[in-house]
């Protein structure tokens, strides 16, 4: 038993491995909010002045909002005039290859094992890696132009493509969504953006990496991803974060619009960096996450694997708009120490016929607090809507915390909507059992872990399956040392 | 807006409680009154009343010290009693104990006290606290409420019946029953309350009844509520219970324009269980709302929630189930179970099961559903020659008999058969 302990107490008292700090030389705008501060990020990036109006309109509406307080997580007071809200590495001219890359932003993706060359060699994904704010370097962005596919940067796409953002920026998440979301939409810096026109099948998985760089930054990217007609896209987002000691506030908004018959698959590892031990430092990471299904037959599907941030309030969601359309949610949350992490999804089905289903597995140690919290939502209108939930938590301490806040609102009876949840440890006759086979109890941890996790992790594209298997088991293995 | 608080300002103005026998509350009453004046009514915005449309209630100046007992005599509440012949009735109107009309054989396994004495006070008010708005108002205008103390080692043979009405048709009356049930270490108890109104006006009851379950003690409690289409309800019940102790409580829900029901169950010491099952049959424009808490924190406590609701016509049933498990209460067990069957287009179900756990080596799970009854099994039922109506009120039937099946009383079950087959318009007998 107390071998256990240990091994459990090694488990959840692990360092972050990733955290690092690279000087790359900064364009920084002074703390603060206000109009001052949202003119000069868009003239900073040569916007138009469409883009600057929704910014501040975005802005007057954040100033009468209130922070919101109904999550289950606890932290001081964000002062957001202290807050740096544009800071984009130097220098800033266009690469043609990636030879030009800054050796020391270079050296960086090293680090983090996202090297640039052997996943443009090996794997083909094409990488919109994003340091601070501005893309640095989109790949593989000629072969995707021969099929009509537009992935650049969100600013390159503001220039580029003014009527599509026009269009769609703010069609599913608006400005007036919630207090976090206006504040993005006010000082969002960048992003990425994406259009599959219609019937294209996206040849490859489309990646982000975003990075929190500079101290006292906070990020505020913005993604757009646009399915047309029958269009297929499958979208990767990957982060880590370098070790920093006072709180850093990342406040994203991401939308998907799929039409009639498209469909995105958006998956996301999340390993930013939790604080230590005693809850100093860490991120805050406040996302919007949405998508609408609105066409007929289209399908959403999120998948995401949490490991970082000191708190994570996060509810990716889809709207089932269009008659027919799915929405899937697989997620992971893994909180240790002091974090805590608040998340589920939305599933709101308007539509006939309409799918959602929901996996969540919340693992929680040390003396974190794993919240899962959700909404079914089944319209009046939505005939032979189907939803299927299940929410299981697994707790490795006895210090730490593990909620289940489901919501189903239920209002056309040809509906059937199912939740379930369940609570518990990690099986003492499973351990034993694996004892008995000559497995390591650490092992054992693992293997458990991961196999509890396996539902979840079957629905990420390979590449990325690899990788959140061995973020998991370095947070579980931290331990074995 | 809230005409029931500018009532309430009102009667702190000219505060003289003429009906309340003992003066030692007052101090009490008064802070009560502060408190909910402090918080007013809970709205939408609530977390805790988030789904539950209050308009009504607030909209309504009712009358919160009417009248004791009324004109009612022992021939027009016979036919209420339906807790067996041998029960043991208590018939409370508007709150109040009316001793004329309740049963008088008693034996000596327990005994009956104003919840206003000296004995009550060790335990008054200590589960049910007023920061709770309508805690507050109960707190504020109860009067002539009971303690039932049953005493240690004692098994109480007969079934005791609270029954309670709320007579509403000489003005809004808003009753406010106070009981307050003491069950010593090894005793053993059934209780039954059935709440009933008669109404040409707008009626609103609000209930507190707080339980304590003694050491290796054993209460039933079962809740029968079929005011008429005029009523509002709001019933609070406390639970503490202490070590290997036993609580089961059933809440039958069939009538009542507005009815919300708030069980806390608190598991203070090791090795106790308790049973929290539910009923809703809603129609017309009926709202019920179910909400439990069950507070584990002891270790080796044992909970089982089981709610459904049957809703037709444009009833809206809501449930929002919380099991709260504290760091040191390990090796829990505890289940809840929420399932809803939709019967028409308009009828509306949410549902909140809630899981908040801080100890590790524990079992709980929840589950919801919410659907429509098995065409399968409806069309097995035509296929054999019965017609549609009778087959959904079997299935119905069938449904419901989950929870009613919970109930160890045989007549009050039998009466609870007969009502659910008239809520569902058939003409078959169900047998229990």
């Amino acid at each position: 038993m107390s071998e256990d302990l240990k091994i459990i107490d090694e488990v959840t008292g692990s360092d972050y491995k990733w955290g690092f700090v690279s000087n790359i030389e900064a364009d920084t705008a002074p703390k603060g909010l206000n109009e001052d501060i949202i003119r000069f990020i868009s003239a900073k990036k040569n916007e138009p002045q469409w883009m600057l109006d929704f910014r501040l309109k975005a802005f007057n509406q954040w100033k009468k909002m209130e922070e919101p307080s109904w999550a289950h997580v606890s932290y001081p007071e964000i002062d957001f005039q202290d807050i740096i809200y544009y800071s984009a590495p130097k220098p800033k001219k266009t690469l043609n290859s990636l030879d030009e890359l800054d050796p020391e932003v270079k050296a960086t993706f090293d680090k983090l094992g996202i090297s640039l060359e052997e996943q443009k060699r090996l794997s083909g994904v094409a990488v919109d890696a994003v340091i601070d704010s501005v893309s640095v370097k989109t790949t593989f962005r000629d072969e995707l132009a021969k099929l009509g596919i537009i992935f650049c940067s969100f600013s390159e796409a503001v220039r580029e493509h003014p009527d599509l953002v026009k269009k769609y920026m703010g069609s599913v998440v608006p400005y007036t969504d919630n207090y976090y979301a206006a504040l993005n939409s006010a000082v969002f810096s960048d992003g990425s953006f994406c259009y599959i026109p219609k019937g294209v099948r996206c040849p490859m998985e489309l990646s982000t990496y975003f990075r929190i760089n500079s101290a006292g930054t906070g990020q505020f990217e913005r993604t757009l991803i646009i399915a047309d007609e029958g269009a297929y896209a499958s979208y990767l987002e990957g982060c880590t974060a370098p070790q920093r000691d006072e709180n850093q506030l990342h406040a994203a908004v991401v939308e998907i619009y799929a039409h009639k018959d498209a469909q995105v698959k958006y998956s996301t590892v999340q390993n930013w960096y939790p604080g230590d031990k005693n809850g100093k430092g860490g991120v805050y990471n406040f996302v919007t996450k949405r998508g609408l299904c609105a066409g007929e037959r289209a399908k959403i599907s999120w998948t995401q694997v949490e490991t970082g941030s000191a708190i994570t309030w996060k509810y990716p969601s889809v709207i089932l708009k269009g008659d027919h359309s799915v929405g899937e949610f697989y997620s992971v949350a893994v909180t240790n120490n002091m974090q805590q992490a608040d998340t589920g999804t939305k599933m709101i089905h308007i539509g006939k016929n309409t799918s959602s289903t929901i996996v969540s597995k919340g693992i929680s140690g040390g003396k974190s607090n794993n919240s899962y919290r959700g909404l079914v939502r089944i319209g009046k209108n939505a005939l032979n809507a189907r939803n299927f939930s299940q929410c299981d938590s697994l707790l490795l301490g006895d210090k730490c915390g593990a909620h289940t806040f489901p919501y189903i609102e239920c209002s056309n009876p040809t509906a059937k909507v199912e939740h379930e949840a369940t609570t518990s440890k990690v099986g003492e006759d499973q351990i034993f059992y694996c004892n008995q086979r000559g497995i390591s109890t650490e092992d054992a941890v693992g293997l458990i872990v991961n196999g509890y996790c396996r539902e979840v992790f079957n629905q990420l594209p390979m590449e990325f399956a690899v990788e959140a298997q061995k973020l998991l088991a370095v947070s579980l293995e931290g331990s074995v040392g | 807006m809230n005409t029931l608080t500018e009532t309430i300002s009102e009667t702190e103005q000219q505060i003289s409680f003429e009906n309340i026998a003992s003066e030692k509350l007052t101090p009490e009453r008064k802070l009560a009154i502060d408190t909910f004046n402090k918080s007013g009514f809970p709205s939408l915005k609530d977390e805790e009343w988030k789904y539950l449309d209050l308009s009504v209630l607030k909209n309504t100046p009712f009358n919160h010290q009417a009248p004791a007992c009324t004109k009612l005599t022992l021939s027009d509440i016979e036919k209420y009693k339906v807790a067996g012949a041998d029960a043991i009735t208590l018939v409370f109107i508007n709150g109040v104990y009316c001793p004329e009309l309740s049963s008088q054989q008693r034996d000596n396994t327990f005994s009956i006290e104003s919840v206003e004495s000296e004995l009550a006070a060790h335990w008054f008010g200590k589960l049910a606290k007023t920061d709770e708005p309508f805690i507050a108002l109960n707190t504020a205008f109860h009067h002539g409420g009971l303690l039932i103390h049953i005493k240690a080692g004692q098994e109480v043979k007969q079934t005791i019946h609270l029954l309670h009405f709320n007579d509403s048709r000489q003005e809004a009356v808003a009753a406010h029953p106070r009981n307050l049930v003491v069950a010593e270490k090894n005793s053993k108890v059934q209780l039954i309350a059935t709440y009933h109104s008669l109404n040409n006006f707008t009626s609103l009851t609000n209930s507190v009844t707080e339980f304590f379950v003694g050491e290796n003690a054993f209460v039933e409690y079962d809740v029968k509520q079929d005011e008429n289409e005029k009523a509002l309800q709001i019933n609070y019940v406390y639970a503490q219970q202490k070590r290997d102790s036993v609580f089961d409580i059933s809440t039958v829900t069939i009538g009542g324009k507005m009815v919300r029901n708030n069980l806390n169950i608190a598991l203070t010491e090791t090795g106790g269980t308790a049973h929290l099952n539910g009923l809703t049959v809603g129609g017309k424009n009926q709202t019920v709302d179910n909400h439990t808490l069950v507070d584990h924190a002891s270790p080796h406590c044992e909970s089982f929630q089981l709610y459904k609701n049957i809703l037709d016509d444009n009833a809206h049933g809501i449930f929002n189930g919380k099991i709260f498990v504290r760091q040191d209460a390990q090796k829990t067990n505890a289940f809840q179970s929420s399932k809803n069957v939709l019967l028409s287009d308009v009828a509306v179900m949410n549902a909140k099961p809630q899981l908040e756990i801080y100890a590790d080596d524990v079992k709980c799970s929840h589950g919801a559903t919410t659907g429509q009854l098995d065409e399968e099994a409806l069309f097995y039922f035509r296929s054999r020659g019965i017609g549609k109506k009778d087959a959904l009120a079997l299935l119905n039937y069938a449904f419901a008999g989950d929870v009613i099946e919970k109930i160890n009383n045989d007549a009050l079950k039998a009466d609870l058969l007969k009502l659910l087959a008239q809520k569902l318009n058939t003409e078959i007998e169900f047998e229990g």
